[in-house]
């Protein structure tokens, strides 16, 4: 009857794929990725920014993961801090430049990411690094596995608790309050005695761990290092973090809002892929939703006010 | 601030609800084709990468309790699709045979060699033919026009041993005069050559595998200093690229074209100085080059559909991850897929007809 009137649903599994849980876990897991890279992007927009570098940042520390797993054989215990550290490196000197040069945010991590792109392709020769015939170290498998009798990744897990960690940030500390400030009028806030700067500084630092993390989950996903991961990841989060109702403009938003903007856009992608929808299709449709999202976002907010 | 939150969320899912029904009931077969006793029950475009061959893939695989085999255009495609059914979790990893395309050493033939992959075939990049032929004319020999290289298809058993040689049935474009013999002076007098190699994009492994396979064969010839350029994806790139190889007195040019129209010009610019054209894997118009190489991604297509047929014994449920449907190579690869399950189709009935 269902499969009836909504021919995608009706597959082998009775009731439709739609209605089986593997559906949704898989949705989460494939859009974790996208939505840890939302969660540090959700900051740097906050405070009226963006951060263009995030992909790349992705692919680099991706790279510099699985060069320190598979190519030194390093412990994870060495491993995976360098790589947060690498990414977390990058992001503050998006950052310093931003604030000590005054250089806009896009031009700064524009620049940022052409060149963490280039820094991913020197770290493998333009190659992927991968284990070929050599053990995989057991990390690739522990990060890329599943829990709850295989009902829930290791990565949405990551991505759910960053989001947690990113609401008590934004929600319980001065830090978070400043990032509002900041991204509401900067010159006030530093009237009021905010070190913009320095928070500012800090926002791009984040959006680069989070970038470290998402590279360290995606390169254990694929089991390998790839120069090439994360291109255009940078739009879809940014889209994830505006189709939640975080403004461009700053100051307004929040990291729960960036999860409904992922949950949309993991949804809208699942549905359209598991209908076999054809690849134009689907760009138009994405498109249209994105602005439609937007647009009732606003309303919502006129209807408030 | 939490107020603000929970009306957004109502007025969000309110109108994803809306469209759900919408989203659902478009454009879904419940089977794609069905050739012979072969069902293709999934298809989709996954634009050559690996992470929409997983995504897809993980569609599929909700969708299909019995999936026998997945075709994907390229190997990346197939590794991801072999990680869905790994994700999965219901062991569908181990009985779904994958078959992928393009064996390149460090990708598909070592998934191979793990047991990923069932069976890769092989797209050369024709840079070693390339190397030899161009010092052939350098010297002076005469070469074909057009070579058309056929295929290897490595699978567990074979992949020690170098896969299984599938040749070409003779070049696509036939009945091309061979040029005429232009002897390099400066070879046989200095005993050195420059070749260039105009790159269109290094940021594909089977371009950087090409300018490899280039780069080892040119180490065998001690006379040959070769020249590299990579136009990063860019036409206009290319075009000032091939003519900076002219001003810079090059012997042979050895050219992978970005698009056939714009590379025709700056080519016979070339081609029209005196120096002979190596043409890799996209061909271009006219007849102003020596030498064209590049495989054949029809047979290629037609070998898998064959091999993936015979594996299933011509009965069961196939999924087809497509490469970029826009690019000539994703077309060819599924036309020849469905020609070689036809031909199987055939074979095996006019076997069954005989057999009574």
């Amino acid at each position: 009857m269902i499969g009836a009137i909504f021919p995608g649903m009706s597959g082998e599994n009775k009731l439709g794929a739609f209605f089986t849980w593997d559906y949704h876990r898989d949705m989460l897991r494939d859009y974790s990725i996208h939505g840890i890279l939302a969660c540090g992007m959700t900051i740097v927009i906050l405070t009226a920014g963006i951060d263009l570098s995030v992909g790349s940042l992705l692919g680099m520390t991706g790279m510099f993961f699985a060069h320190l797993m598979i190519n030194l054989q390093l412990s994870p215990a060495v491993g995976i801090p360098f790589s947060l550290v690498a990414g977390t490196a990058a992001g503050l000197l998006n950052g310093v430049v931003i604030t000590s040069f005054r250089i806009q945010p896009f031009v700064a991590t524009l620049a940022m990411m052409v060149s963490a792109r280039g820094l991913a392709k020197f770290i493998g020769g333009g190659r992927k690094i991968q284990a070929g015939t050599q053990q995989l170290p057991a990390i690739f498998e522990q990060i890329s596995s599943q829990v709850l009798n295989n009902n829930l990744a290791i990565v949405t897990i990551i991505f759910l608790a960053s989001m947690g960690v990113f609401w008590l940030i934004l929600n319980r500390t001065r830090f978070g309050r400043h990032l509002y400030a900041i991204g509401g009028n900067d010159e006030a806030a530093r009237l009021s005695g905010v070190r913009v700067n320095l928070v500012r500084t800090a926002a791009y630092g984040i959006a680069g761990l989070m970038s470290a993390v998402a590279g360290v989950c995606y390169a254990a996903r694929t089991y390998y290092g790839d120069p090439e991961a994360g291109q255009g990841y940078e739009l879809t989060s940014i889209a994830m973090v505006v189709i939640g109702g975080t403004s461009l403009i700053g100051g307004r938003g929040g990291i729960f809002l960036t999860l409904l903007g992922t949950l949309i856009i993991g949804y809208i992608e699942k549905i359209l892929s598991i209908n076999g929808v054809e690849i134009a299709y689907r760009f138009m449709v994405e498109g249209a939703i994105i602005v439609a999202a937007v647009i009732i976002q606003q309303t919502g907010r006129r209807t408030r006010l | 601030m939490a107020k603000l939150d929970l009306r957004k969320i109502g007025y969000s899912f309110f109108w994803l609800l809306a469209l759900l029904p919408l989203v659902i009931g478009t454009g879904c077969r419940k089977v794609e084709e069905e050739i012979g006793g072969i069902q293709i029950v999934f298809r989709t475009d996954c634009q050559w990468l690996e992470e929409n061959g997983r995504r897809e893939m993980a569609s599929a695989l909700s969708r299909f309790d019995k999936i026998d085999a997945v075709y994907g255009h390229n190997d990346p495609q197939a590794h991801g699709a072999y990680l869905a059914a790994k994700a999965e979790g219901r062991g569908r990893e181990k009985t779904v045979k994958f078959i992928g395309i393009d064996a390149l050493p460090h990708e598909g033939v070592m998934y191979v060699k793990q047991g990923v992959l069932t069976a890769t075939l092989e797209y050369p990049t024709g840079g070693k033919e390339a190397i030899d032929l161009g010092m052939k004319v350098l010297k002076g020999e005469e070469v074909p026009k057009w070579i058309t290289l056929g295929t290897r298809l490595f699978t567990k058993e074979n992949v020690d041993k170098g896969g299984l040689e599938i040749p070409a049935k003779g070049p696509k474009r036939s009945g091309l005069k061979p040029d005429k013999p232009r002897p390099s002076k400066r070879l046989a007098e200095t005993k050195q050559v420059v070749i260039g190699m105009s790159q269109c994009n290094l940021a594909e492994p089977w371009r950087v595998q090409m300018n490899e396979d280039v780069r080892d064969q040119a180490k065998k010839y001690p006379e040959i200093k070769l020249l590299e350029k990579d136009a990063q994806n860019d036409v206009t790139v290319q075009q000032s690229q091939v003519r900076e190889f002219l001003t810079q007195g090059i012997d042979l040019l050895i050219v992978s074209p970005k698009e056939t129209v714009p590379m025709t010009v700056p080519v016979k610019e070339v081609y029209d100085a005196g120096i002979p054209v190596i043409v890799l894997d996209r061909e271009i118009q006219g007849t102003s080059f020596t030498c064209f190489i590049g495989g054949d991604n029809v047979l290629i297509g037609r070998e898998a559909g064959k091999y993936i047929a015979s594996l299933l014994n011509g009965k069961g449920n196939v999924v087809e991850l497509q490469g970029l449907m826009t690019s000539e190579p994703g077309v060819d690869r599924h036309e020849g897929f469905l020609q070689g399950l036809k031909d199987y189709a055939k074979e095996h009935e006019a076997e069954a007809g005989s057999g009574k």
